[in-house]
């Protein structure tokens, strides 16, 4: 056998030691360290050398400067009682820093306590005269003035808390319980068709909290749990209040005001979970759950309302939801399994139907001015079987069902249909070539269709516009086929290749097939790994995926227009560990990503379409970090971060909102980050 | 409470908890449990220690050496007795293998009987019949045992061990609009398990909207006026694992919206960069966040009037 590590053999007496005797082990620092778990602080500084808007979106380290690095990771057993400490602090120094602490007595009981933070930050900045960003009342300038650079962010700070306790018999109980505040502004407007669209940033001020209780039951045969879970979402803000803008050029943006946030909404679950094993090789598992989630968030003032509709009223909204699984696993000859499953999840809209405006309301109106609850009934269910034709060959063939029931109002905008059905054929090979080569197929087609497409409707009960089916409920053909290899030549070297292509054609709703037509996705990778020494492990991977959508919609009947978007990647990975010397420790990441988005439109008849420029994405991201041991417990590690991103999207480029917002990016973004830190690791 | 002032009340619970740690007195009949179960390792131990390319020892970091739980397996517990590799009875160069997991990565379905035995409770209750134990997956093709820092449990290096067979999303999560995976933020696992559940894609909650509403309430309603895609499943517009569009969205607006949306008046616009095609707002279309200029509150809104603003989630 391969030795891995230079540990001197003696440590085999002393383990011999460490297992008959506590005492001995404590006099032995090599048996310690490799026994008993340890603990470390890293303690540096890191630098970052410019502004980092892409590379800083979630990281903490967004703007340059110096930011402390922190990380704790203490770890304690009491080996004689199997009582654990934890405490865990990563990016302390950062703002996207979290810690965990945790207490307890293995076997029996435990409890934890946790802290998170995470920072989104907008990656564009914003030159605006708008005041009050961050607030639910806005002063939008009169006159178009860009005003001075503002960052946007976000940022979620959350507490949890849980517990768990063996009861004893197989009982045991489990607590959980977390709460998040989210702050912070985003991009938000108001905007009309006349080309006047003003820049109004949400706010962002909200909290949410969820607590779930989970009561099992672990026997030999039946393992089962009774669950509640609650979860209530309050926003700090119902509406956002606008003053200002240039009413005088832009009348109809007026109209936009107060535009409404989230509503408080609050949810309940029950459940039972859990398997049977009826024999060694037949088991069972289920899940009954009944929700029911509620939105009764007092409306939003000075709008006017329906008779009937009360200031301080609410929606009512109720929403029960009941869900019923039931699946089997068997093994009835050894060469032969079977998987089969059924569920059934009715998400039931029972919030009251009622006017709540006639304003605007006429025959030709794709509206009648009442609420549309939307209840969702699916159902679906699977039966696999796989065989063992021979040795070394394996096949499998399944069947998928999925349907789904929806409800609709009678007057709609928009091409509906009550019910799709989708059936999915699989099936599949594996086979092993010989001891190093393993290799599978697998073909799956599906097919969706459904009821009869309900036309749209206006409120006088003529037809409206009706060439689209929605994307989720057209007819739909599926293909795809997943071809992969495994190939192991040594120990030392692996190499593995994956490649799927799906196709997906959707029927013809109209003479030039509006809406989606068809599309594709192709993705192909290759990973090689190899240890070419003791001490040196390389990987590799590079991967392709491409996507395709070809749809066509209309600007007038006489000007049907067509567009193909493409979607396309080239991806790789490089990942190197060594140890040059016996104190080094030595790594390198690299992943290299281009990304290019293409828009080709044309016209099918009538005045040209041009097409979009295409827009390409480029990404690239090396680690570095090489690491020296002062002594046993000591080490220095050295981190440097490369971060490149460049795009040519041209989204806010040329915008300008009407009250002389802008937003912009640097398109080409390279950021270096420098870290040096202590480590120190204790028992 | 300020972050500091939080770092200090759960650092002094640490040391305070640590402190009272060794205060739990171990019984004689708990401390004769650890010393049968550490003779019985023993019979491993003698031969295997650290110097091996898969090192045996830091078992005892992790909660499998953990003997005062009387739960915890001894070796012979996971890898069988295996009586022909520890006397040779064959007499062989090369002992035969261990009875289970005798090389890693090459582990029967058979062999994960030894982990389902003491891990077929309520939070694996799904696991048979479900997506990975159909593709013939075991329970070392992703985690490792004789390490106290089992990658696949660790949120920032999890990932790694999922694109091990989910190349595409590998490809995906690098992309300029994802959730934070790469940033050490997120991993797989909040929202999927991976050990099985009773909803689809392995999904933690009972469907694709309740998972993304533990972090995304703002989305639940219902409102005065929904937006029926994001009631029914939010992957209709948007890709979780990353795109080049903002906000995960799958599409850039106005060709994801042109997927639905009749083209009745402004909907059939093409996408354009200049206004001399069509309308003055048919730009407004595409530049900044395309039909999201005035669509604002795009998964619903809870305006009570206003027909036209209102409804088309203007206000």
């Amino acid at each position: 056998m391969k030795n891995h590590r230079a540990f001197p053999l003696a440590a085999m007496a002393a383990a011999l030691a460490a297992v008959y005797g506590p005492a001995c082990a404590q006099q032995d620092d090599d048996l310690n360290w490799l026994t008993k778990p340890s603990s470390s602080v890293s303690v540096g500084a890191g630098y970052l050398n410019k502004d980092a808007p892409q590379f800083g979106r979630y990281t903490g380290v967004r703007d340059a400067g110096t930011y402390g690095l922190l990380n704790i990771d203490l770890n304690k057993l009491d080996e004689s009682t199997g009582t654990w400490v934890r405490f865990k602090g990563n990016n302390l120094g950062l703002e996207n820093r979290d810690m965990r602490f945790t207490h307890e007595r293995q076997g029996d009981w435990g409890y934890y306590l946790e802290y998170s933070e995470l920072p989104r930050f907008e990656p564009h900045t914003v030159n605006t005269a708008v005041r009050g960003i961050g607030t639910a009342s806005l002063a939008i300038p009169t006159t178009r003035t860009n005003g001075p650079a503002e960052q946007l962010k976000m940022k979620r700070e959350m507490l949890g808390a849980g517990f768990t306790k063996q009861l004893g018999d197989g009982f045991d109980l489990v607590v959980r319980a977390k709460s998040e505040d989210k702050d912070g502004a985003r991009i938000f407007s108001r905007g009309t068709a006349t080309n006047a669209f003003e820049f109004t940033p949400e706010p962002v001020h909200s909290t949410t909290r969820q607590l779930e209780a989970i009561l099992g039951y672990s026997g030999k045969q039946l393992q089962m749990s009774a669950i509640y879970y609650g979860t209530a979402y309050d926003n700090h803000n119902t509406a956002l209040t606008l003053a200002g803008g240039n009413t005088t050029a832009f009348s109809g943006t007026n109209a936009l005001n107060p535009i409404a946030l989230p509503p408080d909404s609050q949810s309940h679950q029950l459940a039972l979970d859990g398997g049977y094993s009826f024999t060694p090789t037949t088991r069972g598992s289920f899940k009954v759950a009944y929700s029911r989630a509620t939105q009764n968030d007092t409306f939003i003032s000075g709008v006017p309302l329906a008779a009937g509709i009360a200031p301080d009223g609410n929606l009512g909204g109720r929403v029960d939801t009941t869900l019923v699984q039931m699946g089997v696993s068997a093994r009835p000859v050894p060469k032969l399994s079977l998987v089969a499953d059924l569920r059934q999840e009715n998400r039931d809209d029972k919030t009251p139907v009622r006017t709540y405006t006639v304003t605007g309301v006429t025959a030709a109106s794709s509206f009648n001015g009442e609420n549309q609850p939307i209840s969702i009934k699916t159902t679906n269910g699977k039966v696999e079987a796989t065989y063992q034709l021979q040795s070394s060959l394996r096949m499998t063939g399944g069947i998928d069902y999925d349907v789904k029931d929806r409800n609709t109002s009678a007057i709609r905008s928009v091409s509906f249909r009550d019910r799709t059905e989708e059936t999915s054929y699989r099936v599949a090979l594996k086979r092993t070539m010989s001891e190093t080569v393993t290799g599978s197929i697998a073909y799956i087609r599906s097919d969706r269709n459904g009821s009869d497409f309900l036309n749209n409707v206006l409120k006088g009960g003529a037809t409206g516009s009706n060439l689209i089916a929605p994307l989720n409920l057209a007819d739909r053909e599926r293909d795809k086929v997943r071809l992969s290899l495994s190939w192991t030549p040594t120990n030392d070297l692996s190499v593995q290749f994956m490649a799927d292509q799906t196709r997906d054609d959707y029927s013809a709703r109209t003479a030039n097939d509006f809406g989606l037509r068809d599309g594709s996705s192709k993705n192909y990778s290759v990973d090689v790994s190899y240890a070419f020494a003791n001490d040196w492990q390389a990987s590799g991977w590079i991967s392709r995926n491409d996507t395709l959508a070809n749809r066509a919609t209309r600007i007038s009947a006489s000007n049907p227009w067509s567009s193909k978007l493409e979607n396309n990647s080239d991806s790789f990975g490089l990942s190197l560990r060594g140890k040059p010397r016996e104190k080094w420790d030595v790594g390198a990441d690299l992943s290299h990503s281009e990304i290019g988005d293409l828009y080709r439109q044309q016209a099918i008849s009538g005045a040209a379409v041009t097409s979009l420029p295409d827009v390409y994405t480029r990404l690239t991201n090396l680690k570095l970090f090489a690491s020296y041991a002062l002594r046993q417990n000591a080490s220095l590690r050295f981190d440097y971060i490369y971060d490149r991103y460049s795009t040519n999207d041209w989204s806010w480029s040329s915008w300008n909102y009407s009250d002389g917002t802008t937003l912009t990016q640097a398109p080409r973004q390279y950021i270096s980050f420098f870290g040096v830190t202590y480590i120190y690791r204790f028992q | 409470m300020k972050y500091w002032q939080k770092l200090a009340m759960s650092l002094a619970l640490a040391v305070s908890a640590a402190g009272i740690g060794p205060a739990f007195a171990a019984g004689e009949a708990k401390q004769q449990q650890i010393d049968k179960a550490l003779a019985q390792d023993a019979i491993c131990t003698k031969c295997h220690d650290q110097s091996e390319e898969r090192p045996v020892l830091s078992i005892y970091k992790t909660r499998h050496g953990v003997r005062a739980d009387e739960r915890t397996p001894t070796c012979q517990g996971c890898h069988g007795t295996s009586d022909d590799h520890v006397k040779n009875s064959t007499h062989s160069s090369t002992r035969p293998p261990v009875e289970a997991f005798s090389e890693r990565g090459k582990a029967s379905a058979k062999d994960i009987e030894s982990c389902l035995g003491c891990h077929s409770n309520i939070r694996r209750s799904h696991w048979a019949g479900g997506a990975h134990e159909r593709s013939g997956m075991v329970c070392t093709n992703c985690h490792q045992m004789h390490t106290d820092h089992d990658k696949v449990r660790d949120k920032v290096t999890q990932p790694e061990v999922c694109f091990t067979c989910h190349k595409e999303q590998r490809a995906l999560y690098t992309r300029p609009s994802r959730h934070p995976i790469k940033d050490g933020k997120m991993a797989c696992s909040d929202c999927h398990n991976p050990h099985g559940s009773a909803g689809p894609t392995l999904l933690l909650r009972d469907s694709v909207v309740a998972t993304c509403y533990t972090c995304h309430m703002e989305k639940r309603g219902p409102f005065v006026r929904n937006h029926a895609p994001v009631q029914e499943d939010c992957t209709i517009c948007h890709n979780p694992h990353g795109s080049t569009m903002p906000n995960l969205l799958k599409a850039r607006p106005p060709f994801l919206c042109q997927q639905c949306h009749e083209p009745a008046t402004h909907q059939g616009f093409n996408a354009s960069l200049s206004n001399s095609n069509a309308s003055p707002g048919q730009k407004a279309n595409t530049l900044a966040r395309g039909c999201l200029n005035c669509h604002t509150d795009i998964h619903g809104s809870n305006n009570p009037a206003d027909r036209a603003n209102a409804r088309t989630y203007r206000r």
